[in-house]
């Protein structure tokens, strides 16, 4: 049995739930009963004794505190493995509860492998199930950019590359301009059919559930893969940035904008490759790589019980 | 006689450097006799990190006269932008981080619609994108100086000094990947400079091999200067603005998206350095000559310059 603890006020939590909601439903159908917890603070809102429980090893000191108390089996997620420092990793080295970390993909399987953790890291896909799979592959012409999407957070930098692309591209004066937040799903859900296109400051991280939720909608997207999409980017599904500075976020928007204008047919293929990427990473089609790994979890669990 | 008030930031807690730079424009101006001061509204009476020569005003009893010219900076609340916009004094605009500007500028005003006399700015990088993206004409380069590197008897410490504040998510993967990835190299120190005098730093910089550059988003970056000064192989961000002055000859640059490849990067040049110490000899050798550019006689010739023709 496994449990997916989440607190409330812990980050990036809509995307953590939709990657357990996925992986809930299709365990389920495997024959693993597995659950979504929220941590309340109290040791009551844990899973029952003898489940194994996954959770952001960058979990908050309280959700630890209770743990260790209740005396769970433990997998700690490295959910965001650049944000992997010395205090979780000493953690997991001298947690004798924990019986392995789970890595997204298997890129940081392979790389925290080396970190000498003295315990098993396993890989899985952080995916979750993208709205719209049936709605076909040949998208309409799309329309003229006239919203472009971007994320709360790295605002500065972003209005600097706003503010470039606005005066050296006076035809896209009129172009407004839409904050999107993940983490609000109910208006996520309502702006994405109206985002022409998603200008993603961001930072860097182990999965991006979001941008691929995007290109599944085939929006495309400028940015930089941000680690997350390392294995998926390409110059054929987006306006993707290799660059540590805005000035290339720039040339890169205002290129594709250009281009979008008057070769609507390019953006169609963009849009199109876009949406097949992010399909082919989705929970139906990557469960059963997913799968082996909850198993051994759970096998390295029953070992020490 | 009129005064030149460099207008500066309220938070002067821990050492700034464009507030550096600004001190160092106050003092070589008062030292040719013009009335200038750096203007702050910090509580905190006069840091003692910027140079003692420079004269420093507080900013809430300092009286402004018409004929005075305010010398605005990148990162003016927009309230506080508009105020001084609309006294009836003379305006210079410096320029130490284009990066900054459209917190205050709204994306379809550019700095030539305002009343503003000239524009002053530390690089060429931000010169570019003034007369780019702002249509400025004429902007002017001062160079800031920086100081000279302390000599050091013996040789280098093995060791990679740093400034994480930008870039702290960066340093840890990098920190972290030499340690696992790089295990014989496991041993060598990361010393920071975090919060550092900027005396205590120089000395960090001149003991030290290799100087992690974590720049993000500068308009010149002096941290990545002063290592070339002090001897150091530079490895890593240039910043945007460090094309001021990043060459292949001179440094170890990086600007990929994400710091994984910046790693090895980071641990083929100690490990080169450990087999041969003389190894980026040429390189360091062109980072001194790199450094060497940003000379105190050259920013007070190309600042003096200015200002006497503004005046």
């Amino acid at each position: 049995m496994i449990g997916f603890v989440l607190t409330e006020e812990e980050g990036a939590r809509e995307e953590k739930l939709a990657f357990y909601r996925s992986q809930i439903a299709r365990l389920g159908a495997a024959g693993v009963d597995a659950r979504i917890f929220n941590f309340t603070g109290a040791v009551e809102s844990l899973p029952e004794p003898g489940w194994l429980v996954v959770f952001d090893v960058n979990r908050p000191p309280a959700l630890q505190a209770a743990l260790d108390e209740s005396g769970h089996l433990q997998a700690p997620l490295v959910w965001n493995p650049y944000a992997f420092f010395g205090g979780p990793q000493a953690r997991i080295r001298k947690s004798a509860a924990t019986v392995a970390a789970v890595a997204p993909g298997e890129y940081w399987r392979q790389k925290l492998g080396r970190y000498h953790l003295g315990k098993h890291v396993l890989g899985v896909e952080v995916t979750t199930d993208f709205p719209g799979r049936e709605s076909g592959s040949r998208q309409p012409a799309p329309r003229l950019v006239s919203r472009i999407g971007y994320f709360p957070a790295g605002k500065p930098y972003l209005a600097h590359i706003r503010g470039a692309v606005t005066r050296l591209s006076p035809d896209f004066v009129g172009v407004e301009w839409i904050e999107m937040d993940y983490e609000n799903p109910v208006a996520w859900r309502r702006s994405v059919p109206e985002c022409d296109l998603f200008l993603s400051m961001r930072g860097l991280c182990g999965s991006a559930l979001p941008l691929l939720d995007l290109m599944a909608a085939g929006v495309v997207v400028c940015g930089t893969h941000s680690g997350g999409l390392r294995d998926v980017a390409t110059a054929e599904n987006g306006l993707w940035v290799d660059s540590a500075t805005a000035d290339r976020f720039v040339e890169v928007l205002i290129d594709g904008l250009a281009r979008a204008r008057t070769d609507p047919e390019w953006r169609r293929s963009l849009a199109e490759n876009a949406r097949a990427s992010a399909l082919a990473l989705d929970a139906d089609t990557t469960f059963e790589a997913n799968l082996p790994s909850w198993k051994q979890l759970l096998t390295l669990a029953a070992s020490r019980s | 006689m009129a005064q030149i008030i460099y207008l500066s930031v309220k938070n002067l807690e821990v050492p700034i450097g464009g507030v550096m730079v600004q001190a160092e424009h106050v003092a070589t101006l008062r030292r040719a006799g013009f009335d200038a001061k750096v203007s702050s509204t910090f509580e905190g009476g006069r840091p003692d990190w910027i140079n003692p020569d420079a004269s420093f005003a507080n900013g809430k009893l300092l009286p402004i006269r018409p004929g005075d010219t305010l010398v605005l900076h990148d990162s003016l609340p927009r309230h506080i932008f508009d105020r001084f916009i609309s006294l009836p004094v003379r305006r210079v605009f410096f320029c130490q981080n284009h990066y900054f500007l459209d917190s205050t500028l709204q994306p379809h005003e550019r700095l030539s619609d305002f009343p503003i006399d000239a524009f002053l700015c530390v690089s060429e990088p931000i010169a570019q994108y003034l007369r780019k993206v702002h249509q400025v004409e004429n902007p002017v380069i001062v160079s800031p100086a920086i100081r000279p590197a302390p000599k050091v008897d013996g040789p280098k410490k093995l060791q990679v000094c740093y400034m994480p504040r930008k870039r702290v998510v960066e340093f840890g993967t990098v920190m972290y990947g030499l340690c696992f990835e790089y295990p014989e190299l496991r041993q060598i120190a990361f010393a920071s400079i975090h919060k550092m005098h900027p005396d205590k730093v120089a000395e960090r910089m001149a003991e030290s091999a290799i100087f992690l550059s974590l720049s993000t988003h500068e308009g010149l970056g002096l941290p990545p200067l002063e290592a070339m000064s002090a001897g150091c192989v530079v490895v890593g961000y240039h910043g945007g603005g460090g094309l001021d002055y990043a060459t292949e000859q001179n440094g170890r640059w990086y600007d990929e998206a994400t710091p994984d490849n910046l790693v090895h990067l980071l641990g083929d040049t100690l490990r080169r350095l450990r087999a041969d110490p003389d190894c980026f000899a040429s390189m360091i050798e062109a980072g001194r000559q790199t450094a060497a550019g940003y000379s105190q006689s050259n920013m007070e010739k190309q600042l003096l310059d200015f200002w006497s023709a503004f005046c």
